[in-house]
């Protein structure tokens, strides 16, 4: 049993060897080299400086594995070898301390220029982007045009220098776009500046890169780079939406906002399509109610709730409706708009300010 | 003394004993070290201009005559997660000559029912030029408070000192506010407010 | 006295004593195998929670640990292995052999080593309490705060786990003084420093890393400990404090650490290449104060763990020039053990196999550490899968490596037994195709971009990751065989000499196992 072992071994040895190295070489080759995606002047300098690296740690690799192989081969055990003691070479030891000195300097050379590169933005920046990292999802604000987005893809234009303040509201998160050549810390209480310009319209992917707690895998995020003017005018659009809120709220934004908060907060009671239930809860669908009483008996309803004996539709009611209070006016004033306009309702719309008023 | 005394085990062990006794010193020195490196932190930080917080006026005088250099100031302004605020600078940007003294004011909402106390914490981007970013008046030296609801600008004035390195053109100033009661119980609730607001 | 006379004489069998003395025990062998049964459990234990993270990792979205446990996995896997596995390990084997080696009779303070070694015990029970009290710290090794604050950390895990590792920081400590005074004091006479086993060498410098980086960690640990139950601010803003001096405090204990975790490794190779090369170690000089110049490079360049946080640019040159330079004397190394090969006559036993395995991989991990030096290349591979190629490269085709190397080496002399020499040579190649199948594609992921500490990811990075977790699981299970090899060889190995090697160091003139005594006479070096 042990001989067959032993047996195997040697079959097994050499070719476990020989498949290692020849593995590596394949994937090597199958996976080197996926740093070609470089769109920006920062990724370009970075790839060249990394492929430096690669030959001469590749040299220095190959270097060493040739020379340890062939002494393995060529000084393996033999009885009645003679061994050669050579412990001591001041040349040899002097010329492989010089020698990676020399590599080293040559690295750094590109390396550091690279660096200067990097962190000194270009004086004409045309945008600035505020990155904000959060669990677990990515805000982007634009502050010279009042833009501000979340969980959506950055916009940038193309061949344009932009500069990147990159910080976070809770935890430490990391902005990495590999395909930028780039990555950077997001530190809560502290802005990191960045500077980029990106050479090719496209579509980026990002990811978180510090360990930010559970869903740090779930921050992935794209970077969307486009032509100036689609980039102008995806600006354009979304300053219109940044403006809308602050001007008057409308009837189709109430109705939309209602049918939701209508549906978690009075359906349980008046149901999803208004009917309520015949002796217990009132209708709202096609109800009389709205005619006998004006918008300020809605609101005081809604705000305060309401007891004792109603009828409605011919039906007597003797319940007790909660208040709604606790909820904002401009949440009242959309279920109110939408129960007095949905189910063939048309009753007019009620206001968040008309609300207000009313609140004691 | 012969060579048996100074083997012999008391002797070694009198040797042992003293040698780590040195060594205890060492890992006691060490573990103070670690530490006095808070304050050396902070000090370097400070003196060499490489990045934390400095809250504090600047003592410094204006020069004379301010400098023809032009140098581009932005305005940050974000809360804490656990803080029921908003904080935004009313201008995002600013030019201005190094050696001359500006105020910009900084709008803070109180998004609550509560009195809010919060402290902003301030970094400078590039992280050098935080000592040559001279705050002379700041919201930020002290704990402020707003009433429920309330609304209030707050200035920050400050001047760029002309040894601002040449291969910057800009810097960046970003204030955090951070609420100085914050209710842990609540991270969870605002989170998920934030990302509701964000579409996530 | 040799084995043979030993047994003549009827002398008991110097391991086979009672369970008490051995949890008593101040014999330095006794106490070294204590560290290295208690540590090679460990590592199995680490070593589980890394094929839990391989298993989630499978395919994407795979869904068999949630977000929280992978995280809490993956914190206990670095945490075990570097404070439960590696180092008491290496501990383990500086704690056997540094004495005989020295030609001493025990450490300078036996009862302090034996202290030492419960309290590592302590570590190992408290750091595994926490999956009993509510779930592990989950936050990495590296436990960055806020993260790790009591607001995103809440809970007790991260506080558990700042206990234990506080325990295992100070056993740290007793055995550095312990292997400092042995070191320098208890030598044989005639063994000057130059005379001196370059293992012995490399322990030397290990230890005064040990005492000089560990307290630093402690003070740390402590800061954060204060931070989450006592409302200080060390690293919280609001406060006037900051996340990132946590990063400078951690990474000065930690770096030093990663040379704690390889010098005696480097020693370990330094002894076994020349025995079975049938030469003198080559540059002896050299490979001893290269391993001085590591100890003391290695306190100056920690914020290479930084480079990504925005620290000032001039420091980050600096920072990199420092790392830059470790390159050197750890080439000399290399260069000298590939030259020592050169003109011998090589025995491949498993010894010898794995301590050459080490050369030959260790150096991929040292030269995948070059492009991490490089700042803008670093930024680019920071955070991501190439520096888990690069850990693991040094960390299991280094250490770990070097660490079977012992095993097979010193196992005749602790054991009185002889390892199975044809299974320690299946334990070596299975180790290693499937130890680089393992790792090596991740500095491919890396270059993608795909980064660190993701329970899922996108598609395009699956079939790497599968590949990777199918060699995963070959790798645990081939290490199996070893334990296989130790249980039978204890009970019906071959009976070893004294000397089976040929060796050229103390240990291998007295008997296998040594009498408790070690040296019936004082040795004298000439």
């Amino acid at each position: 049993m042990v001989e067959r072992w032993q047996e195997a071994l040697k079959r097994f040895e050499g070719k476990a060897l020989l498949g290692v190295l020849a593995w590596g070489l394949m994937a090597s080759a199958a996976g080197a080299n996926p740093m070609d995606a470089a769109v920006t002047p920062i990724a370009s300098e970075v790839n060249s400086v990394y492929n430096l690296i690669l030959w001469i740690t590749g040299g220095l690799f190959v270097g060493v594995w040739a020379v340890m192989g062939y002494a393995l081969w060529k000084f393996r055990y033999r009885k009645d070898r003679k061994v050669n003691d050579f412990h001591g070479n001041l040349t040899l030891e002097v010329v492989w301390t010089v020698i990676p000195v020399i590599l080293l300097i040559i690295i750094s050379v590109p390396a550091f220029r690279v660096l200067q590169f990097t962190e000194y933005a270009p004086k004409d920046i045309s945008e600035t982007v505020e990155v904000i990292g959060h669990q677990f999802f990515w805000e982007y604000r634009y502050p010279d045009s009042s833009i501000t987005i979340a969980n959506q893809p950055l916009r940038l234009p193309v061949g344009q220098n932009i500069r990147l303040l990159v910080t976070s509201d809770d935890v430490i998160h990391n902005f990495s776009v590999p395909a930028f050549g780039f990555k950077q810390d997001a530190i809560p209480g502290r802005v990191n500046e960045r500077w980029v310009r990106v050479d090719k319209a496209g579509t980026y992917d990002g990811y978180c890169a510090a360990l930010c707690g559970a869903l740090h895998a779930n921050m992935l995020f794209k970077v969307e780079a486009m032509e100036p003017e689609a980039y102008a005018a995806w600006k354009a659009e979304n300053q219109k939406a940044a403006a809308a809120p602050t001007g008057p709220v409308t009837q189709e934004q109430l109705m939309a906002a209602g049918e939701k908060l209508y549906a978690s907060n009075c359906a349980s009671c008046h149901q999803v399509n208004g009917q309520g239930l015949p002796g217990v809860f009132p209708p709202l669908a096609n109800s009389d109610w709205f005619d006998k009483t004006d918008k300020n008996a809605h609101i005081d309803v809604m705000l305060n709730g309401l007891r004792g004996e109603i009828t409605v539709n011919g039906q007597k009611y003797n319940g007790v409706m909660p208040g709604f209070g606790h909820l904002s006016d401009l949440d009242l004033a959309a279920i109110a708009t939408y129960e007095r306009n949905a189910w063939g309702n048309n009753h007019g719309v009620i206001t968040p300010e008309e609300v207000k008023a009313l609140r004691k | 003394m012969s060579t048996s005394d100074l083997h012999s085990p008391d002797a070694i062990q009198e040797r042992n004993r003293r040698l780590a006794k040195r060594v205890g010193l060492i890992v006691l020195g060490m573990a103070l070290f670690a530490w006095a490196l808070v304050p050396i932190y902070r000090w370097v930080c400070v003196e060499f201009g490489v990045g934390i917080v400095q809250q504090k006026p600047n003592n410094k005088n204006l020069p004379a005559a301010a400098g023809d250099r032009e140098v581009e100031v932005r305005f940050v302004g974000l809360v804490d997660v656990l803080a029921p605020a908003k904080i935004e600078p009313l201008k995002p940007r600013l030019v201005v000559k190094v050696g001359e003294q500006h105020e910009v004011m900084y709008r803070f909402t109180n998004l609550s029912d509560e009195n809010l106390d919060f402290q902003a914490v301030h970094s400078v981007a590039p992280s050098l030029a935080d000592p040559l970013f001279h705050k002379v008046e700041c919201f930020c030296f002290t704990t402020q408070t707003l009433k429920p609801r309330e609304v209030k600008d707050l200035p920050v004035a400050f001047w760029v000192d002309p040894k601002f390195p040449q291969q910057y053109h800009a810097v960046t100033l970003q204030y955090t506010l951070y609420n100085l009661n914050p209710d842990p119980t609540l991270l969870k609730k605002r989170q998920e407010e934030n990302a509701a607001k964000a579409g996530v | 006295m040799s084995t043979a006379a030993h047994a003549q004489a009827g002398h008991p069998h110097p391991l086979k004593t009672s369970l008490w003395d051995w949890i008593t025990t101040t014999d330095h062998k006794k106490i070294g195998i204590m560290y290295l049964i208690l540590a090679l459990f460990s590592f199995f234990v680490g070593g589980l929670f890394a094929l839990l993270v391989r298993l989630q990792l499978w395919r994407p979205d795979a869904g068999i640990l949630s977000p929280d446990v992978y995280n809490q996995m993956l914190t206990m896997h670095a945490t075990v292995m570097i404070f439960l596995a590696v180092i008491p390990l290496l501990t383990g084997f500086g704690n056997y052999a540094v004495p005989l080696m020295l030609g001493a009779k025990d450490m300078a303070f036996p009862r302090l080593n034996n202290v030492a070694f419960w309290i590592n015990a302590a570590a190992a029970i408290v750091l595994m309490s926490a999956f009993a009290m509510g779930g592990s710290a989950a936050a990495g090794w590296t436990s960055y705060p806020p993260l790790s604050g009591g607001i995103f950390s809440p809970g007790r895990g991260v506080d558990i786990w700042i206990l234990g590792i506080h325990l295992a920081g100070i056993s740290s400590i007793l055995g550095g003084v312990n292997f400092i005074v042995t070191i320098i004091n208890m030598r044989a006479p005639g063994m000057s420093l130059h005379k001196m086993p370059l293992f012995c060498w490399t322990w030397l410098v290990t230890a005064w890393l040990q005492v000089i980086a560990t307290p630093v960690l402690a003070g740390v640990l402590t800061m954060l400990l204060f931070d989450r139950n006592l409302g200080t601010s060390f690293f919280r803003p609001e406060a006037g404090g900051d996340p990132v001096l946590w990063q400078h405090l951690f990474w000065f204990y930690s770096h030093p650490a990663v040379y704690i975790m390889i010098l005696s490794a480097f020693g370990i190779v330094s002894e076994i290449i020349p025995i079975f090369s049938k030469k003198h170690i080559f540059g002896y000089l050299a490979i001893a104060y290269s391993s001085v110049a590591i100890g003391i490079l290695g306190f100056l360049v920690w914020a290479h763990h930084m480079f990504a946080s925005g620290i000032d640019v001039r420091a980050r040159t600096i920072f990199s020039v420092l790392t830059m330079l470790i390159a050197v004397p750890t080439g000399i190394k290399i260069f000298s053990w590939v030259a020592t090969l050169w003109g011998g006559n090589i025995r491949l036993t498993s010894a010898m196999l794995f301590a050459v395995g080490f050369v030959a991989f260790f150096l991929i991990g040292g030269l995948d550490g070059i492009f991490l030096a490089i700042i803008p290349v670093d930024i680019q591979l920071t955070h991501t899968y190439w520096v888990v190629a690069h850990i693991h490269y040094v960390l299991f085709a280094g250490s770990i490596m070097a660490i079977m190397a012992a095993a097979y080496y010193w196992f005749p002399k602790m054991f009185g037994r002889m390892l199975n020499e044809t299974m320690g040579k299946w334990h070596f190649w299975l180790t290693i195709v499937s130890m680089n199948v393992t790792f090596f594609p991740m500095h491919f992921l890396g270059v993608q971009g795909m980064p660190r500490r993701y329970y899922t990811y996108p598609a395009e990075f699956a079939f790497w990751n599968t590949t990777e977790t199918i060699a995963a699981f070959v790798m645990g299970f081939a290490q199996l065989i070893f334990v296989y090899n130790v249980i039978v060889s204890l009970r019906k190995g071959e009976k070893a000499p004294d000397d089976p090697w040929e060796g050229k160091t103390l240990e291998w003139t007295v008997s296998s196992p040594p009498p408790s005594h070690n040296f019936d006479t004082m040795p004298v070096i000439k």
